[in-house]
């Protein structure tokens, strides 16, 4: 039994970036495809998403000139794909608040965000330690967090403190604090709604994994849990959260779903569109139709 | 030392479109590409001389902003007289001392006028933040007070970004999108 049909649905992707960014240490070993994603889920009456990209209304142009970034669509072409609206989305997990993972949110008017409290809380403390140490506050934008304002406002802003089980039916959230950002967040869907599940389950892992390496090593280090090239917080964190997160699937390393993995097409049904993008279909809900066969 | 409010523009213009007008420039959106845009020898010394108030007041606005989040979200760590406050107004009084000892060269006017602009609504922000808005009120969806001036002064900052190269209000290679790129600004 599966509750939601769940994708991952690029909608831009960096041709070649640096292996030392995705991979921690892998200095000088070239260059990688990263793509950028929304993760989908759909299913008992709501739409779920897992980030929201970055803002290309006032990036975009920058982003294409001087850092690669290539073949952006907006989410309402990219979510037309799986026959979603922006307008029909009802919640949205921001799990950290970098500009490529908050910066799209304007665009979804009626869902409602959730955030770790400490993402933000201690992301202003950060930025009162002064220029000193800017490089912890350097990729949030600022304008991103007004958008933010606005929401809360509408009361379209949950502000999570720590883990949260059945935050929607079946999902849950958990932090990782002081790892990646200050308030890292992934998510798990339990997609047979039990509360013990890890053999439906599926753990969704912002940028606290990039890839299959950070999960289970490389060659000469298979086992060995990898971090990711870029942390604010700590190694130890971010590869107890690895640990965590895999534990939560039964230590299935292909059930956490690392979205900027380049091959997680060939781990999953997959197509491209029409825009040379891809649409990759993690699993279906009872009776739901395929968007890849 | 107390802010500089010489430096100020006759009248804050606090919405975006208005702003606009006033300025006169041809195209706010224009990127002003990278440092390989030759530069006279005064400009780049204004530039120099300027980043560091430039990176200051793109914190302090980010400070505020993410207060007035969790204010809004009726977090409980946000209060009146949350000490980042103090520390936005220091920095922004510090800031305001150095724009106003720069002296822009011709080319950069248009980025001197905006680091003006943003000073002034940044200031027009904290002041609110500090008198009117009751961060404890049970309603916590009144931070437009305070969130219309911080806008602006975003919007001056982005402006001014755009008007002279070496001022960024985004770090890109702290985050997934970074190749690196030979010639960029750090």
């Amino acid at each position: 039994m599966s509750d939601y049909s769940i994708w991952v649905l690029e909608y831009a992707y960096v041709p070649k970036y640096h292996m030392s960014g995705i991979i921690y240490g892998a200095h000088n070993e070239g260059y990688r495809k990263l793509p950028y994603g929304y993760v989908v889920i759909k299913g008992k009456g709501r739409v779920a998403m897992v980030d929201v990209g970055f803002n290309n209304k006032d990036l975009g142009a920058k982003f294409a000139s001087m850092y690669g970034v290539e073949n952006w669509h907006s989410p309402r072409e990219i979510l037309a794909q799986c026959d979603v609206t922006p307008e029909q989305v009802t919640d949205i997990f921001v799990t950290h608040a970098h500009f490529d993972h908050i910066g799209g949110t304007s665009e979804f008017p009626n869902a409602r965000f959730y955030i770790q409290e400490q993402e933000l809380s201690k992301w202003i403390w950060a930025m009162s330690l002064g220029r000193k140490y800017s490089f912890l506050t350097g990729a949030i934008d600022p304008a991103d967090i007004m958008r933010m304002v606005n929401a809360a406002k509408e009361g379209r802003l949950v502000v999570v403190d720590g883990d949260q089980e059945n935050i929607l039916p079946g999902i849950d959230v958990h932090a990782a604090l002081d790892s990646h950002t200050w308030g890292c967040m992934y998510v798990r869907v339990r997609n047979d709604g039990k509360p013990d599940s890890t053999a439906n389950s599926y753990v969704f892992a912002g940028d606290l994994v990039y890839c299959m390496e950070n999960l289970r090593g490389r060659d000469g280090n298979e086992g060995m849990y990898i971090p990711v090239g870029l942390a604010v917080g700590s190694q130890m964190n971010l590869l107890a959260a690895t640990d965590r997160m895999l534990g939560m699937v039964g230590n299935d390393v292909k059930r956490v779903i690392p979205v900027h993995e380049e091959r997680l097409k060939d781990l999953y049904p997959s197509r491209l569109n029409k825009d040379g993008l891809q649409v990759i279909e993690i699993c279906l809900a009872d009776g739901a139709k395929s968007l890849v066969h | 030392m107390a802010i500089d409010h010489s430096l100020q523009p006759d009248r804050l213009i606090l919405h975006a479109a208005e702003a606009e007008a006033q300025c006169g420039c041809e195209d706010h959106d224009r990127f002003a590409g990278g440092l390989a845009e030759t530069l006279d020898d005064r400009t780049i010394r204004y530039v120099l001389e300027t980043r560091p108030h430039f990176e200051d007041l793109r914190q302090a606005v980010g400070q505020v902003a993410g207060m007035l989040v969790l204010a809004a979200a009726g977090a409980k760590t946000v209060t009146q007289d949350h000490p980042l406050l103090a520390t936005a107004r220091a920095t922004l009084e510090r800031v305001a001392d150095g724009i106003g000892s720069a002296r822009p060269s011709v080319r950069a006017t248009h980025h001197h006028r905006h680091l003006v602009a943003a000073i002034g609504a940044m200031g027009l922000a904290l002041k609110r933040a500090q008198e009117d808005l009751d961060f404890r009120a049970v309603d916590r969806g009144r931070v437009d007070p305070v969130l219309e001036p911080l806008k602006s002064a975003y919007d001056n900052l982005a402006w001014a970004a755009k008007a002279l190269p070496g001022f960024e209000l985004l770090s890109f290679d702290q985050a997934c999108c970074a190749p690196q790129q030979p010639g960029k600004i750090h």
